[in-house]
Formats: structure tokens, sequence, C-alpha cells
């Protein structure tokens, strides 16, 4: 059935409640209201207010209550209603989310996924664009899931609502409603932490998630018509772990990397990706890995958040440049 | 009662006075649970000492005194049943001890290691060290048993300076919303670390914020077991019942230092202190034991030195067990490691047998 | 017996003075009663024993200053001391240091330079690595590309070039010269049973000799001209020689000759007595006329030098040649005994050999190597008659001597070998 990627996560909590009863949904105004993106639409009708429910405006709250709920035996699925506000219940997150295991050396797990949209290119005010997900490597512990399309959102969701383990799930804006694709109704899983190959090619290695993966696909199509350069366009779907060795494979076969992301360029998701190829396919480099990121300044408001985002243009001059000898 | 209240004024609940005389009505606990609540006493006593010794000999990690905070550890752990849940900070060792937690597996943690046999059916999450966060968990914990139905209730304990941490606020906040099955302490021992309570909050009492979140709220003397035991015992009914949350705050001193890395002797009047030692919560309940013939100098004394050696046994069997493996932090960091840990645990491997 | 040490008592301390004992020694103590006071930066803190016993001895005094770990009493009392310090606040991890591999000096080298550092070859990992796989040394590889960049195809093309030069040396003897390995034919390998390799890291002097060869190999792009003199005069003046030098307890052989007839070569031929700085781009042409003299040793090649043969007599230069020999073997010499040679000979024929391509002593120009003197049949004016004939080699740097320098110097050698009178021309 054709969903876009808003239907695709709705389905795809509908059948989690429906198959699990452990399974609850909460967040700010995921309720009647149904989510401010709707993607919680219909789901308390359904499925009743014990188990879909609203919470005070707390991001701290909601977490910290989901690790007890978490602990105590429930699956909780937590929304925060902006990635940009993470920050608020970093510590959550970060000192017990992440560490409930570890802490216990196992006696007690969280077994929690955390869902926020994020992304810019939507005209949002303040801090409701912001991709804070680099600051998640830097914590093991927590797993980083962003899917590019709706048939990868449903199958990612239920993986990871299945995983013991705290995950982040983080829905870009952008990708909410812009295109509908196949995606079966019926309940079905993708693997966490295994990179999917949306393009194959030889000249080059491109390394995407989240709304970026349709930038650099754009930008492969015309590198393809322009110079006949042959891109090879990677959705890496897991941000963390990353799929070190599908990263490999490709620049093993290229010898050349391009990494696309919105956040910041600064201790990123590029950035680890080019000291793994580094430390892993090094010698097959044939240039310098590139990088094209949003710049290391706070999101720009509204009226200048197109000059900030990597653009197909962008991907363009450093596929240019690294085709270069 | 001077340093924790804003308001002396305000008396908090007592069934023992000072002297241990009854001042209030007896509540229904047998002779024998009454010896065993003063034996939990001294144990939380006796194992609280033991660690600070350890530590001034090189053998425990730092360690918070629970000295003159018995009757609150001992008090709001032993009216809890098995199926319910307990999180607390770091100075309430002898509540995971009435809850079940073996003292040799406390002892195994002071030497700095992670026991890895915690027994997770005792429904004690592991002492929380950042500040207020478990007032949330225990919140958490407690609407799952509503939404799962369970007869279970969760207690969680803090501090006086753990009140000013948003997630102690917000923990309030949502137990009131959602009425939780959950008892809220906050263990008002005068100080948070350097800082007194006075300058924690403007509040009158803690007890008194309870009513900016609708939730029911109780205040304690904090040295009086029987209080402690009475009210947590209604309170933890109550939620059983359905009846939703309260807040208590109990009112006792922190007679040690924060930690073993603390001198309070900068901060505060040995005067103060002093005071307080009158007030003792073990002495008290000794009193009022022994006019009630349960217990006399004699049988007092054996107790204790029947405690002594099982604290001393505890630690014996602590250091008997071994180390934990250098590298099995790893089997802990996930339910599956990834490629990329499974290689940094190979690395580290290499250099473990030359430490 | 039992100790208390002074533990860290919060959180990175190192001393603590202490302040008051409260036992003294005889004293029985109880398990955990407080026995001393110390003051610590922070605090004074009482310290309580970790034993019930006597105290039998106190080492710090009222006063005094104990460190971290200083034993500040003994108990009598079964042992039990203060336990593993794995609780101790500042567990230090170690981790492990390599020992750094420090170059080893060569003993075939020359002089030892401190050169200007030089700007590195640009180029991208994969093209280093193929330069390696291939032994192609970069900076013998001119970028095709206007950034400056060495790139794969500019490796690639080197490759093909070294490949199909043509070949200077017929096949090489010996295992001192560079050796190919005869492929085993296609039946002998199927109807052998695979035996297993054996391995033996390169170590001391073959380490060093393999380096030293392949620096050489690599540096200096070699041509060696083969030649063969008429050894008769040399045969004679030896024979001559022999008993005089011997009552003087002289062993004379070919080599001393050999290189008394060298020196006044070098001096007309300033260029084989050079050296081409390879950072700086310059010729160095030596004054020093330092002989180095290639010798076959139980673990490899040595080559002693002869300092400053210009100034020593025939007898001298025979009796160092022997010297230096018979050291070089026992490997006895010294640093200066080593390495600074000017120009090299090689004494092939020591061994049985008579011809191959001598590898260049880098960072000299040249090599000279001769062979076994043997009867041959030569042709002069017409008629086949019997010479004994000595096989030489010379291998020079073509970088900056050409065939016909290397021709003239071969062709006055040879004379100088047939004539060896024409030293009287210019004896002092």
């Amino acid at each position: 059935m054709q969903m876009t990627m808003v239907e695709a996560l709705n389905s795809a909590l509908g059948l989690e409640l429906e198959r699990d009863r452990r399974v609850v949904v909460l967040g700010e105004d995921i309720g009647p209201n149904g989510g401010v993106f709707r993607v919680t639409e219909h789901l308390q009708e359904k499925y009743g207010e014990e188990r879909v429910f609203d919470t005070p405006l707390a991001e701290s709250g909601i977490i910290g209550t989901s690790i007890g709920m978490a602990v105590y035996g429930l699956r909780p699925i937590a929304e925060i209603q902006f990635a940009g506000f993470l920050f608020v219940c970093m510590n959550q997150l970060v000192s017990q989310a992440a560490r409930m295991r570890f802490r216990s050396a196992g006696a007690y797990s969280c077994p929690l996924v955390v869902r926020a949209p994020y992304g810019g290119g939507v005209r949002t005010p303040e801090m409701h664009s912001d991709s804070l997900e680099g600051a998640f490597l830097q914590t093991p512990g927590i797993k980083i899931v962003v899917p590019s399309n709706p048939y990868d959102a449903k199958g990612l969701l239920a993986a990871a609502v299945d995983d013991p383990d705290p995950v982040l799930f983080l829905e870009n804006i952008k990708l909410y409603r812009s295109f509908r694709a196949d995606t079966p109704v019926e309940h079905y899983s993708i693997p966490l932490g295994k990179a999917n190959v949306v393009r194959e090619g030889t000249d080059v290695s491109i390394f995407a998630y989240g709304a970026m993966v349709n930038v650099a696909l754009e930008a492969a199509k015309q590198a393809q018509q322009e110079t006949g350069t042959s891109v090879e366009v990677i959705d890496l779907r897991t941000i963390w772990p990353l799929d070190e060795d599908a990263i490999t494979a490709s620049v093993a076969k290229t010898g050349r990397a391009i990494i696309v992301h919105e956040a910041p360029r600064a201790g990123g998701v590029g950035a680890e990706i080019t000291a793994v190829i580094n430390e892993r396919c090094f010698y097959s480099l044939l240039k310098p890995i590139a990088r094209v990121t949003g710049y290391d300044t706070p999101y720009p408001v509204p009226g200048q958040e197109d000059y900030y985002l990597p653009t197909p243009a962008k991907v363009m001059t450093a596929l240019r440049e690294i085709m270069e000898p | 009662m001077t340093i924790q209240q804003i308001d002396p004024g305000l008396v908090p609940y007592q069934i023992l006075d000072v002297e241990g005389n009854l001042v209030g009505e007896m509540p229904d606990i047998s002779a024998e649970r009454l010896l065993s609540l003063y034996r939990f006493m001294q144990v939380g006593r006796v194992f609280s000492n033991k660690i600070i010794a350890l530590q001034r000999q090189g053998r425990a990690t730092t360690f918070g005194s629970l000295a003159g905070q018995e009757a609150t550890a001992v008090g709001l752990a032993a009216p809890m049943q098995p199926q319910d849940w307990l999180t607390t900070s770091y100075r309430e060792i002898a509540s995971l001890i009435v809850k079940g937690v073996p003292v040799p597996t406390l002892a195994y943690s002071f030497r700095g290691f992670t026991p890895e046999n915690w027994p997770a059916e005792t429904h004690c999450l592991p002492v929380q060290i950042v500040i207020g966060t478990q007032m949330l968990h225990a919140v958490g914990l407690a609407m799952a048993a509503k939404i799962a139905g369970d007869p279970v209730v969760a207690v969680g304990v803090c501090g006086d300076g753990a009140t000013s941490e948003g997630d102690f606020n917000e923990a309030l906040n949502f137990a009131g919303v959602y009425q939780a099955p959950v008892v809220l302490v906050v263990q008002n021992n005068g100080w948070a670390i350097s800082v007194p309570r006075h300058k924690q909050s403007a509040a009158s009492t803690f007890a008194a914020r309870g009513e900016g979140f609708g939730v029911p709220a109780k205040l304690v003397d904090g040295n009086d077991i029987l209080a402690v035991y009475d009210t947590m015992h209604e309170a933890i009914e109550n939620a059983r019942a359905g009846n939703g949350p309260t807040l208590v705050e109990t009112l006792t001193y922190r007679i040690g230092a924060h930690t073993t890395a603390d001198d309070p002797t900068r901060y505060r009047d040995a005067a103060e202190v002093e005071a307080w030692r009158a007030k003792d919560p073990i002495a008290r309940f000794q009193k009022f034991l022994t006019r009630r013939d349960l217990l006399d100098e004699q049988r007092a004394q054996q107790i204790v030195s029947e405690v002594e050696e099982e604290i001393n046994e505890a630690v014996r069997i602590a250091e008997a067990m071994p180390p934990m493996a250098p590298d099995s932090f790893f089997d802990y960091a996930a339910a599956e490691l990834s490629p990329r840990q499974q290689a940094q645990r190979a690395d580290l491997l290499r250099y473990t047998d030359q430490k | 017996m039992s100790e208390l040490k002074l533990a860290d008592l919060g959180e990175g301390m190192h001393e603590a003075e202490v302040v008051e004992w409260l036992v003294k020694v005889g004293d029985t103590v109880k398990l955990d009663q407080t026995v001393v006071k110390v003051e610590t930066d922070k605090a004074i803190v009482e310290i309580p024993a970790p034993v019930a016993g006597r105290v039998s001895e106190i080492r710090v005094s009222n006063g005094q200053t104990a460190r971290v770990g200083d034993v500040l009493v003994v108990f009598d009392a079964p042992s039990s001391t203060n336990g593993d310090s794995t609780a101790s606040a500042r567990g230090a991890n170690t981790t492990a240091t390599m020992a750094q591999a420090t170059t080893p000096a060569s003993p075939v080298a020359s002089t030892t330079q401190a050169p200007a550092p030089k700007p590195r070859v640009l180029a991208a990992p994969a093209v280093r690595k193929l330069a390696f796989e291939l032994g192609i040394d970069l900076e013998q590889v001119t970028p095709s590309n206007a950034n400056g960049r060495v790139s794969l195809e500019d490796v690639k093309a080197l490759a093909e070039n070294v490949k199909s030069a043509p070949i200077a040396s017929p096949a090489p003897v010996g295992t001192r010269f560079i050796a190919s390995e005869p492929p085993a034919s296609e039946t002998e390998q199927q109807s052998i049973p695979q035996a297993q390799d054996e391995r033996q890291p390169l170590t001391g002097l073959r380490k060093r000799i393999a380096e030293h060869m392949e620096r050489s190999w690599r540096t200096i792009p070699h041509a060696t001209a083969f030649s063969e003199v008429d050894a008769s005069g040399l045969v004679a003046l030896r024979e001559a020689l022999k008993p005089v030098a011997e009552k003087r307890g002289i062993r004379l052989t070919y080599m001393p000759l050999l290189i008394k007839l060298l020196i006044p070569l070098l001096k007309e031929f300033p260029i084989f007595n050079a050296s081409l700085d390879d950072e700086r781009r310059e010729i160095v042409y030596k004054r020093s006329y330092h002989i180095g003299v290639a010798t076959a040793t139980h673990e490899g090649l040595l080559v002693p030098v002869l300092r400053n043969a210009d100034r020593l007599t025939l007898l001298d230069i025979a009796a160092n040649v022997d010297r230096l020999i018979e050291g070089a073997k026992q490997r006895t010499l010294t640093l200066p005994e080593v390495s600074g040679s000017t120009f090299t000979l090689n004494n092939v024929g020591s061994f049985g050999g008579s011809t191959g391509t001598p590898i260049i002593n880098h960072p000299e120009v040249a090599i000279l190597a001769f062979g076994r003197i043997e009867d041959k049949a030569i042709v002069e004016r017409g008629t086949v008659i019997v010479r004994p004939m000595m096989p030489l080699a010379l291998s020079f740097d073509h970088r900056l001597i050409d065939g016909a320098s290397s021709g003239a110097f071969m062709g006055r050698f040879k004379e100088l070998v047939e004539n060896p009178q024409q030293l009287m021309l210019d004896m002092i």
C-alpha cells in the first residue's frame, strides 16, 4: 500500500500496540490530538488512554518515568515533541537510560524507544529543526536510527521497539509527507545496524541518512548525466552503531567517500565515518574524504535555512572535486 | 527541630519522643517485628561505620555515612511488600538491606566493583548517584504497575538537596497527574554537603510543597522509627488501594560527613551535631523497648556484637570474592555488542596482564 | 604481623601529618578501634585498626609526615594487611609502552649525514600502496599532473618502463648480487609433495645489508661496463714482489696492487671518487681516498675501509688490507674502519666468481669488481694466444657518469694494469 512516512509510522505503532500488551505510547499532545505531526493519530481511540496517554510538558519527566516503566517490564515508546528538546532530558537519557543495564550488571535493562522529529527545510521556529544526533555518538548505550523513507521507517521502528536497549528514533519532518512509497500493511522488521545500498556505483561512495539520502541520489543522477561518474549512495539507516562493514566495503571499491548530513560538521557522524575509513580502508583512498554538512553555527532562521542545508548543488561540487585526479 | 525546618512551629508527626516515651498511638507491630526493626537499625549503623573504617584503610571507595538516619532508612522500607519497588539515593543502604539485598553484595560494591549478582527480585534499583533522577523512576515504576493492574507500589527516596532538582518536581507533578501508586520520601537531614536546608528552599517545609502538585503530604519525625514506619505503612497501602501518591518528609540529621571525602567541621557547628546526638534514633528506640521489657542492656550488647560479627563476616566474604574481570564491563554495555565494541574488548585484553 | 599503611583518604591525597597517636607500643587494640589522627589538606581524619592485636611498632611519630603507602604502625596479629588496594581512589592505569625501535647504524653505509628536510612526495594512500607493492620509489616518479601529485597512472607507467628496460648484465652469479630464482617447472611442482615453507626474520648484519642494498638499488640508476684485462704484467709484478714482501712479513695479494693502480685513476677521473648529495642535488667531489674492500664474512658482506689509501705504500696497503679483512671476518672492526669509503673494490675472484653486476656502495658513484685471473685464448695481431685474463665489472651511477667516461676510466685502468710500471712516472 502507498503510504507516507507518517502513515507508515502510525501503522507501525498500531501494530506494536496490537501485538504486545507491554507497549505503551506517551508524549505531549499524542492522545486526542494524535501528535503535532499526527503520527499517533487515532491510537488512543483504539487502544485506550491507559496505554496511549498525554504527559505534562516535561521532557525529563517523560523520559524518567519511561525508564521506570521500562524497568518494570513495559515497552514504552516516548515521544519528545522535537529533537531540539532532547537536551532537556539529556541527563535521564545519558546517565540513566543508557546506563541501566551497565549499572546493574544486567539485573535491569531499559527497552525504551524515544521518538523525535528533526530536520530542516520546513520553516520552523527556533530549535524545532535542529539535528542533535552527534551528541549521542558520545553516549555509548543508546542506538540511533534515522529512516529515509516510509518502508524503512515502519520496519526500523518495529526493530527499535523489539530492541532490549534504548533507541533514539529520529524522524525527518520534511520526509513525513513529502512522498508516498510502497509499504506493506502487515508487521515486518528491518534490522538495526545495517546500512542499505540504495544506488550502486564504482567511482564514489556517498554516505547519507534521513532527508539527505534523496539529496545524494539527486546529485548522483546529475553526476551520471554530466560526466558519467558512477556514484554509489548508501543510506546508513542506523547511525549508531554504524555499519562499518558496509562503509569499508564501499570505499574499498570506489576509493572516494563523501558524507552528507544536516547536522553541524564538528564531531558529527561525518567525523566518525572519516575516522572509521581512516582506520579500516585508508589505503584504498584516492582522495581526501569529503563532508557536506550543516555549518558550524546554530541553526539559522527560516529565511536563511535553505543556505545552511546541504543541497544537490553542494554535493555536486564535492563530487566534481573528488573526481579530479 | 531546628536546622531542617524553616518554620520551627510546625510539629512533625511523632510516636516516640526523644527519651523513647510513647507520645502517640502505638501502631500494630508485633514484638518480634519491633526487635527486628531495632536490629536493622543497628545493622545500618554498624555497616555504615565499617565501610568508613575500610575506606580509611584503603579497602573501600567513597561512602556516605547514614549515621543518625537509621530510623528513616529502616522505617521507610520495612512496611514495603516484596513486590514493591524501591529507588534510593546513596544514603539509604539500610533500606536496601531491609528489602533483602545481601550485605556482602553491598560490601562488594564498595570495593569498587559492580555486583554481578544483584538480586533483581528484591525490586531495588541500584544506588543512584545522579541527584533526584530516581524519583522519576519511582513514579514510572508506579505508573507501569497501575497500567499493568498489579497491586504494586513504588517508593522513591531523596534528600533535601534533591528537592531543588527539576526531576524531583517533575516526579511530583507526574505522580499527581497520573495518581501513581508511589510514595515519594524526602529524607531531610538538614544538609546538602555544606549547604543548609534554609538555603535549599524558601518553602516552610518540603511536605508543604505537595500541595502545589496536588499530592497529599506528611511531615514526620525522621528519628522516630515508629512514626516513620506508621506513616509509610499508611501511605504505601493507600497507594496500593488506588488512592494515589503521598509525599513524606522525614526530619532527621546527618551526624556524619557528607561522604568520606568531606570535612563537616568546616561549615557546621559542633554544638549542633551534639544536640542531635542527643536525639539519636537507636538510643530512643532502645529506651522504649527496654521499658517494654523487650530489651535490656545485656541483650542490646549481644545484638550489637552479633551484628558486628555479621558485618565483619560480610566484609570477609566480599573481600574473598574475586574482583571483576578487567573487561567485564563490556558484558553490560549492551544486550549484544557491536563488532566495534567486540574489537575494542579484544584490544583491552592485550593489556590485562600488564597492570 | 600486620601493617597499617596510610591510604588515600580523599580523592587524590598524597601525604598526611600524624597529629596524635591514641595508642602506644604494647597497647592492645580492638578491631576498628581508632588508633591515630592524621591531618590532610582537607581535614583531620581518624584511622581505625584493621586488626585486633598488640601494637608492636609505631613507624611515624607525632608531628611527622607520612606519604600514602607508608606504614604507620605494625600490629602483632594474624596477618590482615590493608588488603588489595583495588578500592584505591587513585587506581593507576598503566598502559604498555612499546620500546621504541631505534634505527641501527649501518656498518656498510658511508658517513652519517644530517640532511635538510625535503618536502614529501604528494601522493594519495592508494597510490603509495601500489608504489610500494611494485617496488617503485615514489621520489623517482615524475607527476604527470599539474597539481604535483603522483597518480596511479604515473606509478604504473614507471613500473612498465622499469620492466621493459634492457637488461645490462647477463645472468648474475653469486649471492652477493641480485639473484633471480629459477622458476620451478609445472611438472616438477605437481609431482613433488608440498613442503612446508620456512620463515626466518631478517636480523643483524643480514638486515643491514638488505637495507643498504635496497637503498643503493633504489636511489642509484646502475649501469655496468664489463671488460677483461690482460693481467700478465700484473702477475709478473706480483711474482717479483711477493718474496720480498714475505721477507718483510707481508702477504702480497692482487688487491693491494689494484688499489695502488686505482688511486691515480681516481685522481684522473675525480667523478669516480664523488658522491651525489640526494637532498641538495649536488655532486660532492671527495678529496680523500678511502677504499672499501668488499669482504665475505660468515654473516654476510662487510666492506672494511682502507683510509687515505693515497698516502700508503704498497706494503702498508697490503698489511692494512690483510688486517681489515681479518678484522671483518672476526667482526672486531670499529666504526671508522667500516664506514666512509669513497670507492669500493670487490674481489669476486676470491670466492671463485668471474663477473656479475656489482651493486654500488651507496653513496659512492662506482664500484669495481674483478674476477679470478684465468688463462684465456685471446687474439693478438691475428694470432690466437693464451694470456692470463682478469674479468672486470664496473658499475657506475648513470646520473653522474655516462658510458663515455666509464669507458675512458675502464680503458685507463686496463692500461695501468697491463703496464703497472707506469706508476713510477708519478712516484715521489
